[in-house]
């Protein structure tokens, strides 16, 4: 048989099984020749990751598992054979496979610097060579992956890089072995989004300049959709459905790629428009004037990091304020000043008409009228508490004139509100899927009968179709109860779906504050517009997509 | 750097005074006191006033205190109320010795704990590390007066391959001393190998699940090197740390295996002394391990901070 008629990547009926844990991929087979980029879509468990680890022998230490079914590259068979070769097969001299990992500062050795990083990729593979201009090499490698300024980085710890240069350098790992196929695990979700899609232009160059067969893995249907040529997407361990891009985006076939689909709000549809709220009339609730944070450094002599620099805010009843900003844009230190958990450095916020804070650490106006919902539902419930009892003791506090019938009656209405079965009220969080764990976070929040809900990040922790329950759950307590809520992401999607007026933060100022159709429709400040070209669009699948913004 | 180091030593100094105070009130309200211990049934109340007043016991423990701080501070560490001996002397005699015995004994369970626990940890779940683990647990709660008992018995009484007790200078003759120091060295060694193979085992554990690990493997780096280089060295920082805490039981180990070995160590002499008593002894010999404790913490306290490029910053930074 020859190579050049079959795909690079031809994968055959894999089977994982992990004895005793049962079968996280079961007979995928798939096909991905040079130059073309396939992505792999799915929802936490679907087996995407572990496809991707079976395939190139990186299941986890000490995981006893059997890999069944065939993996050719290039026409060469690596699963099976001896445990070296399974752990690093090559083929041709060269690696079968280079790996890009999630999160690179995980990736990367906290004790080693690049330099070490580069040599020790390259000893395996015969690259060492001679010391003479092993200097070059190591500079081209990263010169390749478009890093500026080589030699500081060479010289440099993971810890003292940012992110993105960061999975540069993961990416130069993965090419230093001359892979056929490069495997990339959700390379950008550790990433904010103009670095993402930074790095996805440079693994979209590299693909077609290195004409390397390249897998995509991730939860996000519009980013894969917009960069790659077929999409196959994966529940409980199965391939449901497997197309071009276009093909999935417009027509998808199975009911899951449906129910997918739908659940992925796309920012740019225009259809998605909101009625904005009748005209000024409703009363605002929490307000912020001249609002700023800094935070103080440890060492003497430093200047003070202004985390959030001089902030208006206003929200009414019955609107969603949308906060949104990359990683230290101050979002979160906004949100904790409003809530009365970080102490401010100057300004007042405002609780209707009351003030309540001008600076520092008086905290004896926190009450029950501004609650939070957490981020992570996995640790901000109490894994030793049942959720009847996280909910009652919420409502001690905030209300404690209920006597014992009133409040487990209290804590019914509240599972009701948040679309939970009473029954729930005996179960313990580990035993509730995220979204579930969320919902009763949201019950949580509620118990203290609050005027404002603050979320930061409520659904960056949860699979995308229930991203959009939880995200129609705020929006409809919003919307009943009268609440304010200020929604506090990363997410142009999720403020899409749901907010009414939008604040971009961009190192710890607004840069612009607007309606959402309007942001988004005619963004006025760069900032924003630099942000809204790197949210992935399904809408803008299949367009060339290889401008590299740096 | 030198501002985290000089507030780690400051912080060690103050460790010191407050260890000062506490040996100097405990030895004093022990029961008994050196004098009797001396003259035993000859004492008569002349000669025991005579040499109350000699040695300063008749005045107030304040004044004891501050004289002995004072005396210690310019460098004199006292006389031997049963000896007569300079500490100083005795320490210098005495003390090397059972430092020799505590980095033997250290530098054996080494040599199990970290091949031991990096298997372990790399073969996790295996009959290896099942035997591994279990048997270190059992290691770690045996006493040392057993297990040097059990030495003495089995290698110098019924095998006869080591001298059951005693000391031979390394000078006179390095192979008998060796064949003196080798059981106490083992019997101390036992119980730390334990809790070391389990902390290296832990730290590698842990470290083998990074997925920087994964990366290495991606790229196809050696499995050896990647045990011992890639995780190796990260797991490295809390075992030293262990490594530093196990000081204090080594020490206490010292003192009992010396005991059980008649080893005249600095531990046999302060188990005497405070038989007898002898103030002076047991205050500094006491003061004495406590600072070798600090200082040892202290260092591996730098030396994991060293090792860590991200902590390492800190050290040289505020100067």
């Amino acid at each position: 048989m020859s190579t050049d008629e079959r795909p690079t990547l031809v994968v055959e009926d894999l089977s994982v099984e992990i004895l005793g844990h049962g079968h996280p991929v079961t007979r995928v087979s798939f096909a991905v020749d040079r130059g073309e980029m396939v992505g792999i879509v799915g929802e936490s468990g679907s087996g995407k990751s572990m496809t991707l680890r079976s395939m190139s022998g990186l299941l986890p230490f000490g995981v006893r598992a059997r890999v069944d079914g065939s993996v050719t590259v290039a026409g060469t068979e690596v699963v099976g054979g001896s445990r070296e070769r399974q752990r690093h097969p090559r083929v041709g001299g060269r690696a079968a496979f280079g790996y890009v990992f999630q999160e690179p500062l995980a990736a990367l050795n906290p004790g080693f610097t690049i330099r070490r990083h580069l040599l020790e990729a390259m000893r395996p593979h015969g690259l060492l060579g001679s010391r003479g201009d092993r200097h070059e090499r190591l500079v081209a490698a990263l010169e390749e992956v478009r890093l500026p300024d080589p030699e500081r980085v060479l010289r440099s710890h993971p810890h003292e890089l940012s992110g993105g240069m960061r999975q540069r350098v993961v990416i130069a790992l993965a090419l230093l072995g001359r892979p056929h196929v490069l495997l990339a695990d959700e390379p950008t979700t550790a990433l904010d989004v103009t670095v993402a899609a930074e790095v996805l232009d440079l693994v979209q160059a590299l693909q077609r300049s290195h004409a390397l067969a390249t897998v995509l893995v991730s939860h996000d249907l519009s980013l894969v959709a917009e960069r790659c040529d077929r999409v196959i997407v994966m529940r409980a361990g199965e391939i449901v459905e497997s197309a071009s891009a276009q093909d999935i985006m417009r027509s998808p076939q199975h009911p899951y790629t449906q129910a997918l689909l739908a659940a992925t709000v796309d920012p740019f549809d225009p259809t998605l428009s909101r009625t904005q709220p009748e005209g000024g009339a409703s009363p605002v609730l929490l307000s912020a004037e001249h609002l700023s944070v800094s935070y103080s450094r440890r060492r003497r002599g430093a200047q003070p990091v202004k985390a959030v620099d001089d902030v208006d805010v206003r929200v009414a009843a019955g609107e969603v304020l949308g906060v949104v900003g990359e990683s230290g844009s101050g979002k979160s230190s906004l949100a904790k000043a409003l809530a009365g958990m970080q102490s401010t450095s100057a300004g007042a916020v405002r609780l209707g008409d009351r003030l309540v804070t001008t600076a520092h650490r008086d905290r004896s106006w926190l009450t029950g009228d501004v609650q939070m919902v957490f981020q992570d539902p996995y640790s901000s419930l109490n894994p030793r508490m049942a959720v009847g009892s996280a909910i009652q003791r919420a409502l001690a506090i905030h209300q404690p004139m209920l006597d014992g019938r009133a409040r487990s009656c209290a804590v019914h209405d509240l599972l009701d509100d948040v679309g939970l079965p009473r029954t729930f009220v005996s179960r313990f969080p580990q035993e509730l899927s995220g979204g579930q764990r969320q919902r009763v976070v949201v019950a949580r929040a509620l118990a203290a009968t609050p005027r404002v809900l603050l979320a930061d990040e409520p659904t960056s922790a949860l699979d995308v179709s229930v991203q959009a329950q939880i995200l129609d759950l705020l929006r409809d307590l919003v919307d009943e109860r009268g609440l304010g809520m200020l929604l506090i992401t990363h997410d142009f999607a999720a403020v899409r779906a749901i907010a009414d007026r939008v604040i971009v933060m961009h190192a710890g100022r607004i840069v612009e504050a607007a309606a959402v159709d309007a942001l988004i429709t005619s963004p006025q400040h760069p900032y924003t517009r630099r942000l809204l070209d790197s949210v992935p669009s399904a809408s803008r699948a299949g367009r060339p997509h290889d401008q590299e913004a740096s | 750097m030198t501002i985290a180091v000089l507030r780690r030593l400051g912080i060690g100094a103050l460790t010191l005074w407050v260890v000062s105070i506490l040996v100097f009130l405990i030895i004093h309200h022990l029961p008994g006191d050196p004098i009797s211990v001396l003259l035993r049934q000859y004492a008569t109340p002349e000669t025991r006033a005579a040499l109350e007043a000699y040695w300063g016991l008749d005045q107030p423990l304040l004044d004891q205190y501050v004289a002995w701080m004072g005396r210690l501070l310019q460098g004199d560490f006292g006389t031997s109320i049963t000896s007569n001996l300079q500490v100083s002397d005795i320490l210098a005699e005495r003390l090397p010795r059972t430092m020799v015995l505590m980095l033997g004994g250290l530098l054996i369970a080494l040599l199990i704990a970290v091949p031991g626990g990096m298997l372990a940890a790399s073969r996790r779940g295996s009959l290896a590390d099942h035997g591994l683990t279990t048997g270190s647990l059992v290691l770690q709660a045996q006493p040392e007066f057993w297990i040097g008992s059990l030495l003495v018995l089995v290698f110098g009484v019924r095998l006869a391959w080591f001298p059951t007790s005693g000391y031979v200078d390394f000078a006179d003759d390095p192979l008998d001393w060796l064949a003196h120091s080798v059981m106490p060295m083992v019997t101390i060694a036992v119980v730390s190998a334990g809790l070391l193979l389990r902390t290296v085992r832990a730290s590698m554990v842990t470290e083998l699940q990074q997925d920087h690990v994964m990366l290495a493997r991606s790229n196809g780096v050696a499995g050896w090197r990647i045990i011992g280089l890639h995780a190796g060295r990260n797991a490295l920082a809390p075992t030293i740390t262990v490594v530093g805490l196990q000081v204090g039981i080594l020490m206490s180990g010292a003192v009992i295996t010396e005991r059980v070995f008649g080893y005249p160590g600095m531990g046999l002499t302060l188990v005497n002394s405070l038989i007898a008593r002898d103030y002076p002894v047991v205050q500094t010999g006491i003061l004495v391990f406590a600072g070798l404790f600090i200082l040892t913490n202290t260092v591996v306290d730098i030396v994991s901070m060293w090792i860590d490029p991200r902590a390492r910053a800190k050290l040289q930074g505020g100067r």
